[in-house]
């Protein structure tokens, strides 16, 4: 009996010791590494490590910008994310300030933010992202390498 | 020579005083503490805004700015080579909690002449100052003949914005669930045809778990 009780506490407190080792594991898990196309057009307020920003698309009509970026839940759980396009003139001068917007993102859910332009005015723009539960700090990200997504296309 | 020595001293005594007295009174104004008390904060007006589900700030700037752009993409508006010319009318708020749409469609009225895409003509509301401005000008005897504004001379709007905002609301023990939908629809005043239009929808959920 003795035993028995010696060989279940060992198992739990090896279970333990894995669960804490997985737990520390996924706290050290790499960032996502954008690409050279993606990381200059998406500002992320911490690093998300579960919601991914995918391809975006870029093209002018009828004299004004209009853009459709994907962003991808590749976990199994809904994820939240706010957002906001910031638009930038020729000049590199930032035009009025949008406001940040909610969305809802369902376990494997892929999602496209079209938008356009609030004026011909805007030559630019940075899509602005923040998933409040599963960010990292930035400075915790740098020179992690990981598989680029997506890509800019013009 | 003992007479002088002390002027001259008392002299220094009081450019010290006047001296150290004007740099307080300088160093009391720009590096003056901010007056701070209880918990106020300056906040982020842009902010995603979830204290309670009732209609908030979000919903307002989110609607204003999903219609703007919309409409920014209608033919109706940039086809033409001239700035089409739009009044707002009412929107009218069919849900079961106050709204001030004025302030939705003022939000719309902004945004979309900021782009330089629209003009906008002077809304029902506002026509009372309008033509008690225009009657001051040309009745009063005020003013200058040369300066004063011509009666009869307003432009008519080619397009009427018109729309309405309604609400599902749904409630558990749990949960309470409202669903916003927001209409806006452009009509051309001339021949009454719908050329845009556009809806928003927005849920919000609260849990008491």
């Amino acid at each position: 009996m003795g035993k028995q009780s010696y060989s279940k506490c060992s198992t739990i407190v090896m279970a333990g010791s894995m669960a804490v080792l997985l737990l520390g594991l996924t706290a050290c898990q790499p960032p996502p590494q954008r690409s050279a196309a993606i990381a200059s057009k998406v500002e992320e307020l911490g690093v998300m490590l579960d919601v991914q920003p995918g391809e975006i698309r870029v093209v002018r009509r009828n004299n004004l910008l209009h853009v459709q970026a994907e962003v991808i839940n590749p976990t199994t759980q809904d994820q939240t994310l706010s957002y906001r396009f910031r638009w930038v003139d020729a000049a590199g001068f930032v035009l009025d300030e949008e406001a940040w917007k909610p969305l809802l993102l369902h376990g494997r859910q892929r999602q496209f933010l079209r938008t356009v332009a609030p004026s011909p005015k805007a030559e630019d723009f940075r899509l602005e992202m923040h998933s409040p539960n599963n960010a990292v700090p930035v400075d915790l990200s740098a020179n992690q390498p990981r598989q680029p997504w997506g890509d800019v296309v013009k | 020579m003992l007479r002088k020595n002390n002027r001259v001293l008392g002299r220094v005594v009081l450019l010290a005083t006047v001296t150290v007295l004007a740099g307080c009174a300088t160093s009391s104004g720009p590096s003056s503490p901010p007056l701070v008390g209880g918990n106020v904060q300056y906040g982020d007006a842009k902010a995603v805004e979830t204290v309670t589900n009732t209609f908030g700030s979000t919903d307002l700037q989110m609607i204003a700015e999903s219609m703007t752009r919309s409409m920014l993409q209608s033919p109706a508006l940039t086809a033409g080579k001239r700035r089409p010319l739009i009044t707002v009318n009412e929107v009218k708020n069919k849900t079961s909690e106050y709204i001030d749409t004025r302030a939705i469609t003022d939000s719309i009225l902004t945004q979309l002449t900021k782009s330089g895409l629209v003009r906008f003509a002077v809304d029902t509301a506002d026509m009372q100052d309008q033509t008690e401005e225009l009657a001051r000008q040309n009745q009063s005897g005020l003013y200058k003949k040369s300066s004063s504004k011509k009666m009869g001379k307003m432009e008519g709007a080619d397009f009427r914005l018109v729309g309405s905002i309604s609400s599902i609301v749904k409630r558990t023990q749990d949960i309470h669930d409202v669903y916003y939908k927001f209409s806006l629809r452009l009509t051309e005043i001339e021949s009454g045809v719908v050329e845009w239009a556009d809806e928003k929808e927005i849920r919000k959920t609260t849990s008491a778990r």
